[in-house]
């Protein structure tokens, strides 16, 4: 798809890696100026110093302060900003227990980065956007905020949140000319995820294979595929579509494949 | 906005109306050879007549566009005569997988959240909705098959525009981008989706109470 951003500017959350680093490369390739914005410092100026015109920021977006001083500096960088990807999040992975288990703790976590984080950063950014006169947010949820899986409680949760936030957003945000809309992936292969879907030797594992039967498409998606659903809900010509959710799953949530 | 489809030909069933039109001018637009089916001899009177004439329709089209018929015109009775829309839109679907790769049905919004005075047309909308999700399973993973659910466009039922955030109608060229994001080979992983094109019609109140 070929979009022009040339002259905007787009904040990218947990842009270090995975889905947001795509997204960051995509979109700075269709000419807009780059925040990297990442809890892990090290690798948003490692990204950051690859990409044409692109700032990187260490941010914590559960910490409101640092948020503030994030969407400011990046004004005082770029004297706008026009785009808010909000792609940061976690899942837990050491801690896979029904909820009578679930530590509070890694609820608190999971819940203030993923719902929390987003609410922070949309408050945030949508300040210069309404200043402005319009803006595009993407919202990352999931395609489990739709259909719920288990062992993941908090993260379930907290992608449904995400959802319905975006549908809120975009009743209140749609009349200040910002269009709202979240997109969910399905399965997606990022270095975290390869861990947990191949064995030693490349092959599907015997539990990821049965999963994959669940996809119409049998496979999981790559970060570019799913960077491509959030290239085109921020594009400017993306004008008339706000508060939807985008469902970039491969046939995940059309039906039960079995 | 454009996509890559220079030189390659699109299909589109029903393509008379704004919208059609319009998401005919994007896919020229972006190089493609946009070809109306029905006239290029495609017969929907049953699945046999469709498969039999859909191969000398067009030579190697990548995508079938089919808009639902209910959105050219004000006629919302439901369809009397036999096949049905639904029937049509299946025979189409199945007659053209063994040669595109991309589907995009375009039905309305009230197929998402229904209209008040207009339950068959309604039901008949969410029906294709429906229809768009099974085929996606039946025809993967050699074809993604999607739908376009458009809301108000420009002389627009006030119904369609009352609950929209965005307070207006759409023009065709802004339905016409988002069916160019479905009809995009490089949409590679988006199937059996209902995109919703309404400016926030769907999602919720935007009115005060």
């Amino acid at each position: 798809m070929d979009v022009d951003l040339t002259g905007r500017v787009a904040f990218v959350t947990g842009a270090a890696g995975g889905i947001g680093r795509a997204t960051a490369e995509r979109m700075a390739a269709c000419g807009a100026a780059i925040v990297v914005a990442d809890i892990n410092g090290d690798g948003a100026i490692e990204v950051a110093g690859q990409l044409p015109k692109a700032i990187a920021i260490t941010v914590d977006i559960r910490d409101s302060d640092a948020v503030e001083a994030a969407v400011s500096k990046t004004v005082e960088s770029f004297g706008r900003l026009d785009i808010l990807i909000n792609n940061a999040g976690v899942n837990t992975f050491k801690d896979r227990v029904d909820i009578d288990a679930f530590p509070a703790e890694e609820w608190r976590r999971i819940v203030g980065i993923d719902l929390d984080g987003l609410y922070l950063m949309s408050k945030a950014a949508a300040k210069p956007m309404i200043a402005a006169g319009g803006g595009r947010i993407v919202n990352v949820a999931s395609v489990v905020g739709v259909t719920a899986m288990r062992l993941q409680s908090a993260f379930v949760a907290a992608k449904a949140g995400v959802i319905h936030l975006t549908r809120s957003m975009a009743l209140e945000l749609g009349p200040k000319g910002i269009i709202v809309n979240s997109i969910a992936p399905g399965s997606v292969m990022t270095e975290g995820t390869r861990q947990l879907f191949y064995g030693e030797d490349g092959s599907f594992r015997a539990q990821t294979a049965a999963f994959m039967k669940h996809i119409p498409l049998g496979r999981p998606a790559t970060v570019e595929e799913i960077a491509e659903g959030i290239l085109f809900l921020a594009a400017p010509d993306n004008s008339y579509m706000t508060g939807h959710l985008l469902m970039v799953d491969g046939g995940w949530t059309a039906g039960y494949m079995l | 906005m454009k996509i890559s489809a220079e030189g390659k030909t699109a299909l589109i069933v029903n393509g008379q109306g704004k919208v059609g039109q319009a998401i005919a001018a994007a896919l020229t637009a972006s190089g493609a050879t946009v070809v109306e089916a029905t006239a290029g001899g495609l017969d929907l009177s049953s699945q046999a007549a469709a498969t039999r004439s859909a191969p000398a329709v067009a030579d190697s089209p990548f995508l079938l566009i089919h808009v639902s018929a209910g959105l050219n015109s004000t006629d919302r009775a439901p369809d009397g005569s036999a096949p049905s829309e639904l029937d049509r839109f299946a025979f189409a679907a199945r007659a053209f997988a063994p040669q595109v790769a991309r589907i995009v049905h375009v039905i309305s919004a009230a197929g998402v959240v229904p209209l008040r005075g207009d339950a068959a047309f309604s039901a008949a909308q969410a029906g294709l909705a429906s229809l768009t999700r099974a085929l996606a399973m039946e025809l993967a993973p050699d074809v993604v098959v999607n739908a376009l659910a458009v809301g108000a466009v420009d002389d627009a039922d006030e119904r369609l525009v009352s609950h929209s955030p965005l307070k207006r109608a759409a023009t065709p060229a802004e339905i016409a981008n988002a069916a160019l994001f479905l009809a995009d080979p490089a949409n590679t992983y988006t199937t059996g989706h209902v995109m919703t094109v309404d400016g926030g019609w769907s999602i919720g109140y935007a009115r005060d109470f």
